[in-house]
């Protein structure tokens, strides 16, 4: 008699950046729910509207505006800012649905060119609003510390001399949905436990060195043989869930196995829990590892939440239709 | 089958041992030699020195510092009929720098300078003069008599010995190659054009499969063709200028060889060619002409007489024979002073061939053969062009002088000086130029589309276009011929790179080392050859020409003489050229079944370098290789030590090449391939892997390579072209090519390298439609920007008056909607640079005078003229942005205004894209990334491509482009794609392996609509694709209502038009066959150009509303729906005497 389940969270490896977890107990449609939610309907912040004052850089007007937008914003208090299209405090922007920065650099000397990064945006709104301030930048590169708030930035562009550049940029709330700044996440994917497999154990004590060797070349390189100790071993792209075993390579498991007067079916692993999800999740630094996932059972959560509360008035309505 | 196996191995082995062996030996008796693993880099060295368009600058350059001269040495003087003692000799030529005269003040140009304002680059000719005024000798120096347009890069263009950051200054792009010209503002190029060589006799089949020898003798003043024809076992001589054929014996004797036996052996006593020559000596007995004078008296009555009107000299009969035997056949053969030895010798050498075809002892020539084919180069070309403009120049210099000097009295002394006008050859060649017309009068040449408009798509359209070969063939002959890929071409052109269509195989790209002769010197030659034993062979009789052990020794098609031991003059010959001792590019081919030693060093002859071979051994080194890259060894130097040579396709049958290093045979072996990648020319060179492509996909990339979207130079966002297409984050190949390096492609690539899963999705991928991922193009990917140019000239008219820009008017005052037209102007009537800019906006604003007809007296009067509004709309599909605005004026002073209105546009469905493999296809859907396949690590596929493209295009070299790029992706490095040579797959899988991914560079792909994995292993990597200019956006048009054309008021065609979509023969058939009738009365009437005719019942004329004119009655007149054209048409053949009646029957009478 099968019992409803509880699914579980096991966080295997935490940093800001990324997440390993596994999901346990569920099913491959509520795995898959956390990953579409996740990329496309987890709101951050990114800038949408970019005036140029000045631009005499050689990227033209769209181009910045276009790497403006993908500069990720820290969006850990995204909830308390309102959609632009439903704030009820404007018409335009504002500080409840917006923050403003702005971007000033000229380059005045001729040795070398400027590189304008993410650094140079100004958060302007700042001084106004507590929330406002706590968007910024995040000044990802491309070097190992970009933990540390000393690394360099996300370029958006070099000047020469004489150039400049001088423009304000607008972040407003959005999903991933509508344009892909928005998504928090960089990738977000998961895996289940191999189908079936072997047990290497077994399979190393009961096979001879030519048995081993024929089932390594029958194995679609999923098997090979470790050189120091002789044993049969998995190749990484197998144990990372990239391929499988083949078939054809089961099928001569159990011609060796029982010639070596073994049991195949005691070797042979079955994937015992296909119901486990080993995820992985990176995200842009608009979110941390953990705000992501919290932020998308959320959002799944509410989504369930409208779903039973319109149940809840279309009982309703027929109520009053029938009566 | 072991056994057997092994048996076969053994003898292998055994040649395995011997080689090894022989090698030890000669690893003792010399250094030891490695492979020269590096060999290829002979070709960056190759192309460091002569750069990728050395054919048309070395051509251009050739023109100016020695042709020219040339030229005008040969048009020296120039003379007057009235006054004998008048005359202006040339003293000296010469080209100055590119200047432009404005307003009498003469400044440098620089070429970026005249493509923004719309000028000539030119620079002007100088000669110095010494003529006569009166009774003094002047010497004048420095008189412009022209400007002749300078081509990019060449000797006299500002740009050479610029370093990278001095071009960056004057605005140029540094991989710009050059090789073209600039006229008025737009960039052509002068297509190297192939043709037949000049001067060679080919043996061939006329059209009624008569043997016949023809030559196109080609001299300065005359081009003519001599033709021996073999037709009912006798030889006749056929030329344009004689009316009918001459029996060739009666042509010798002409020749001042009179008896027979003299003849018979200048051709060749052999008893087969004896036989063959009886009947032409009976035609000869039985017209009864023996002698010399009978002979010129025969030819001279059949000699075409060309002279229109009057002539001086009313020559005799044998004078007119005896000139046109000297100058006009065989033109190319000098006579001196009516010695006709040469000739004679060389006309029996052509029955001697003539008659080896036709007793089968050899076959016809192959017209096709690469040998017989000359290129000619923007140098050439130019230079008939010049010669004929000077000699016209001349031409009209003494008209001048004899009118002026035939007048008795003159009020002040005759300067000629004075009288040259430039223009003459500056307007010449600009228009020559600026349209690819070429009119050569003294040829009675006239061609068409000599020149193109450099297309400037992606840089290596461009670059393509300065490799390509056209040939004079007519592209609508459906002959096969000319067509096809001639052995001879190995090396030379590039086997891949041709058009698809009617100019398939008539238009070719030269290979990336394939060099162009220019002219040089014979007569160094030609006293090199006396030294090493050629005798001259006017001085031998007939017989012992023709002895077997005499090779008769030509020179540009030029009987020099005869030289006894052919092998070592050629040994010797080429000796002294690896030495240096004769220019690098003469070549020397000995013909065993002609017996004849071919000597050229004419222009336009292709070849190519290639290492020398001795003993076995290649005489470059790695020590020289090593050299080379450390920048202490350039290529000439290893032409000049003898190391390299450059062999034409003549030269080449003397020549055994090896492919590698170890095809070499010690003792046959002459010369060793440099590379093989050098077979293929610029545009093939990009794909990878295209040893393992069929071949025509490799054909169809080098054509798309050319419409992708990219980067064009360093200097694209300065350039002012009509429609410029620019990718945003264009990337280089993950998979790159040697040739892409040489090239220079990565650094101006036409692509980006996207995540490719080859797999089914959705069915929108049917019939190569690929899916793309929507948070890759949010991303970026596919980007482009598109900046059109809108130029406006402001007019200036007869009466004083011009247009103006000036400041709009709803500016100050005007209602919502013309400020909304002029919103994106400010107060000069210009755009604003970065404003958005909707249909129907204005993007200038511009007034024209209202009366331009009458002449203004006085300025005030000019100023008090009224001005009509004609602002300039934009008409965009979308909103675009002012990219930029320049101001300027044309060298006749006119404002000049250049709107350039950028579009930025991300893909959509329905636009085209293409790998490096020929395989096109247009997007069918854009998936959110959400419901994108991914695999365990996340990543999600950009593009998503059936898998039904693959086997029936076998483009292999995709899927090991996708291998390679993988594994290049995953260890951190480009890999390497090079034709014929690459990275191997083996190493590829081994690093898919080492890095955990599966050694097929399969993936399991997870579903990213339902989460579960797919069914199948799917096949995802990196392959660069281009994205090509073929937009929906620029494509897609509809219409329901709108303009009509004025005529026949049916509605307007093409989509520029807003035109209608129409319904032609074809539909209509259809819909007849169908019976729908009143479909085709809606569609071809009433939705086109219906109308409502009045037509008088009794005499069926259409006539006005109300009165018939023929019946004097408006009692009959009936409206009539009819098609105007209909009605038109009616009314056309009225105006030819032709009335047409339309009967009429009343409708409801029964």
């Amino acid at each position: 008699m099968p019992n409803a389940r509880t699914p579980s969270i096991h966080i295997q490896r935490q940093t800001f950046h990324e997440m390993d977890f596994i999901i346990k107990d569920t099913d491959t449609s509520v795995a898959n729910a956390i990953r579409r939610v996740a990329i496309a309907e987890v709101p951050t912040m990114a800038i949408d509207l970019v005036h140029i004052q000045v631009n005499t850089s050689c990227l033209h007007d769209e181009f910045l505006a276009h790497r403006l937008g993908l500069v990720p914003l820290t969006s850990h208090r995204v909830d308390e800012f309102e959609y632009t299209r439903d704030c009820p405090y404007c018409s335009d922007h504002c500080l409840h649905c917006s923050v403003t920065f702005s971007l000033d650099v000229q380059c005045t000397t001729d040795e070398e060119t400027v590189t304008v990064t993410s650094q140079d945006l100004v958060n302007s709104d700042a001084t106004e609003s507590q929330l406002a301030a706590s968007v910024q930048p995040v000044h990802l590169s491309l070097e190992k510390d970009h933990m540390e708030s000393s690394s360099s930035g996300i370029v958006l562009a070099k000047l020469a001399k004489g150039q400049r550049i001088q423009l304000t940029a607008i972040a407003k709330k959005g999903i991933g949905k509508e344009h892909a700044k928005w998504s928090p996440v960089c990738t977000i994917s998961y895996k289940t436990d191999p189908t079936v497999q072997f047990d290497l154990t077994k399979l190393n004590a009961v096979l001879s060195e030519r048995a081993k060797r024929a089932l390594v070349a029958s194995s679609d390189e999923c098997l090979a043989i470790d050189p120091k100790t002789n044993q049969l071993v998995y190749e990484t792209a197998f144990i990372r869930g990239r391929i499988s075993l083949p078939l054809d390579c089961v099928k001569k498991m159990t011609i060796l196995v029982s010639e070596c007067a073994g049991d195949p079916c005691a070797v042979l692993v079955y994937n015992n829990d296909p119901n486990q999800f080993y995820f992985s999740l990176e995200t842009t630094g608009a979110l941390s590892s953990e705000d992501v996932l919290r932020h998308t059972l959320r959002v799944v959560q509410r989504k369930l939440n409208q779903l039973s509360a319109h149940l809840q008035s279309t009982f309703q309505e027929n109520l009053h239709a029938l009566f | 089958m072991w056994s057997s196996a092994d048996v076969a191995q053994d003898p292998q082995e055994e040649d395995l041992k011997n080689i090894l062996f022989q090698g030890e030996n000669q690893e003792q008796l010399r250094k030891p030699i490695k492979s020269i693993a590096d060999k290829w880099l002979l070709v960056p060295a190759f192309l460091k020195l002569r750069g990728l368009v050395k054919q048309h600058i070395e051509s251009f350059n050739f023109l100016i510092e020695k042709e020219l001269a040339k030229i005008v040495a040969a048009n020296e003087k120039v003379t007057c009929d009235a006054d004998q003692t008048f005359y202006l000799r040339y003293l000296g030529i010469r080209v100055g720098t590119p200047a432009i005269e404005e307003d009498l003040v003469v400044s440098k140009v620089t070429p970026q300078e005249c493509r923004l304002r719309d000028l000539t680059y030119a620079a002007p000719i100088y000669v110095d003069v010494r003529y006569t005024r009166g009774k003094e000798v002047l010497i004048r120096k420095d008189v412009v008599i022209g400007r002749i347009p300078i081509m990019l890069r060449s000797s006299h263009c500002i740009l050479t010995g610029k370093n990278d950051q001095q071009l960056a200054s004057l605005g140029e792009c540094p991989l710009d190659p050059g090789g073209y010209f600039i006229i008025r503002g737009t960039e052509r190029v002068i297509l190297i054009q192939e043709q037949l060589s000049k001067n060679r006799i080919i043996i061939e089949e006329d059209k009624k499969g008569n043997y016949c020898a023809t030559v196109t003798s080609s001299t300065h003043e005359r081009k003519s063709r001599t033709s021996l024809v073999y037709k009912s076992d006798k030889i006749y001589l056929r030329h344009n200028s004689l009316t009918e054929d001459i029996p060739i014996w009666i042509v010798f004797k002409a020749l001042e060889v009179e008896s027979d036996q003299e003849i018979v052996q200048l051709i060749g006593s052999e008893p087969i060619f004896a036989q063959a020559l009886l009947p032409c000596i009976e035609d000869c007995i039985s017209r009864n002409i023996q002698t010399r004078w009978q002979a010129l008296e025969y030819i001279g009555s059949k000699v075409r007489l060309y002279r229109k009107g009057y002539s001086f000299l009313r020559r005799s009969v044998v004078e007119e024979a005896q000139e046109v035997l000297a100058g006009v056949v065989l033109s190319h053969i000098p006579t001196f002073q009516h010695n006709f030895r040469n000739k004679s010798i060389y006309l029996a050498f052509m029955v001697r061939r003539l008659l080896t075809v036709a007793e089968n002892l050899t076959i016809v020539d192959d017209k096709d053969y690469y040998g017989n084919k000359r290129l000619e180069l923007a140098g050439q070309l130019l230079s008939l062009l010049f010669e004929d403009l000077f000699k016209k120049f001349n031409a009209d210099l003494k008209r001048h002088a004899d009118m002026v000097l035939s007048k008795p009295n003159r009020a002040a002394q005759f300067d000629i000086v004075k009288c040259m006008r430039p223009d003459t050859i500056s307007v010449g060649l600009e228009n020559a130029i600026g349209t690819g017309n070429w009119t050569v009068k003294r040829f009675r040449m006239h061609r068409a589309g000599i020149t193109q408009v450099l297309s400037r798509l992606s840089y290596i359209a461009a670059l393509g276009m300065m490799t390509r070969v056209t040939s004079q063939f007519e592209k609508t002959r459906k002959i096969s011929g000319p067509r096809s890929l001639q052995g001879s071409q190995w090396g030379l052109l590039c086997p891949s790179d041709t058009p698809e269509g009617e100019s398939c195989g008539l238009v070719k790209n030269l290979a990336l080392t394939a060099h162009v002769t220019t002219d040089a010197e014979e007569e160094p030659l030609i006293r090199l050859c006396y030294i090493l034993g050629v005798e001259d062979a006017t001085l031998f009789s007939g017989d012992e020409l023709n002895h077997p052990l005499h090779y008769r020794i030509f020179l540009n098609g030029k009987l020099l003489g005869i030289h006894r031991s052919a092998f070592y003059f050629a040994n010797i010959f080429r000796l002294l050229r690896r030495k240096g001792a004769v220019g690098e590019f003469v070549s020397i081919f000995v013909n065993e079944t002609e017996n004849v030693v071919y000597l050229s060093c004419d222009s336009g002859r292709i070849c190519r370098p290639l290492i020398i071979v001795e003993n076995g051994q290649p005489k470059v080194t790695p020590q020289h290789i090593e050299a080379l890259e450390r920048n202490q060894l350039q290529f000439s130097d290893l032409v000049q030590q003898g190391l390299v040579e450059y062999l034409d396709v003549n030269e080449e049958n003397n020549a055994l090449i090896a492919l590698s290093e170890e095809d070499i045979d010690p003792s046959k072996t002459t010369h060793l391939e440099i590379s093989p990648l050098a077979i293929l020319g610029v545009c093939a060179g990009v794909i990878p892997y295209p040893h393992h492509n069929q071949s025509p996909r490799n054909t169809y990339q080098c054509a798309m390579g050319k419409q992708a979207i990219g980067y064009i130079g360093y200097n694209q966002h300065l350039r002012t072209d009509t429609l410029l297409y620019l990718l945003s984050y264009a990337q280089k190949p993950l998979v790159s090519t040697k040739t892409i390096s040489f090239i220079k492609y990565d650094e101006l690539p036409g692509g980006q390298n996207a995540i490719v899963a080859v797999m089914s999705y959705s069915g929108y991928d049917i019939e190569d439609a690929l899916i793309l991922n929507q948070s890759s193009l949010d991303r970026g990917y596919g980007r482009c920007c598109v900046v059109r140019k809108h130029a406006v000239g402001l007019r200036r008219y007869p009466n004083g008056t011009c247009d103006r820009v000036c400041r709009p008017p709803s500016l100050s005052e005007g209602s919502e909607r013309s400020n909304h037209k002029f919103a994106c102007l400010e107060e000069d009537g210009l755009p604003r640079v970065g404003a958005r800019i909707s249909p129907g906006q204005a993007y200038l604003y511009k007034e024209t005078p209202m009366d331009t007809m009458t002449t203004m007296t006085s300025q005030q009067s000019i100023q008090q003229v009224g001005y009509r509004a004609q602002p300039w709309m934009y008409k965009g599909p979308d909103d675009a942005v002012i990219d930029r605005v320049v101001v300027t004026c044309n060298p006749s002073s006119h404002a000049l205004f250049k709107v350039m209105i950028r579009e930025t546009r991300t893909p959509e469905i329905g636009d085209k894209f293409s790998s490096r493999h020929g395989q096109k296809g247009v997007c069918g859907l854009i998936v959110p990334q959400e419901d994108m396949p991914f695999n365990e690590q996340g990543i999600c596929p950009d593009i998503i491509m059936n898998p039904h493209g693959f086997p029936s295009r076998m483009t292999v070299g995709k899927l090991l482009e996708l291998m390679a790029a993988k594994s290049g992706v995953l260890s951190g490095e480009l890999k390497d794609g090079t034709a014929f040579g690459g990275d191997p797959l083996e190493d590829c899988a081994s690093m898919l392996v080492q890095h955990g991914f599966s050694y097929t560079g399969k993936d399991i792909l997870y579903s990213g609509m339902t989460g579960e994995p797919l069914q199948a292993y799917v096949f995802m990597g990196p392959i660069y694709y281009q994205k090509l200019k073929h937009m929906v956006k620029d494509k897609m048009h509809a219409r329901a209502r709108g303009p009509r054309a004025v005529l026949t008021r049916q509605p307007t065609e093409g989509r520029s038009r807003d035109g209608g979509l129409r319904l032609g023969e074809m539909e209509r058939d259809c819909l007849i066959g169908y019976g729908a009738s009143m479909l085709i009365m809606e569609r071809l009437m009433h939705s086109s150009d219906a109308f409502i005719a009045h037509v008088c019942r009794q005499c069926g004329l259409i006539v006005s509303k109300d009165w018939c004119p023929t019946c004097a009655s408006a009692l009959y007149i009936r409206p009539l729906k009819i098609p105007y054209a209909c009605k038109l048409l009616f009314q056309e053949l009225q105006s030819m005497n032709i009335w047409p009646r339309i009967m009429l029957e009343e409708w409801n009478s029964s």
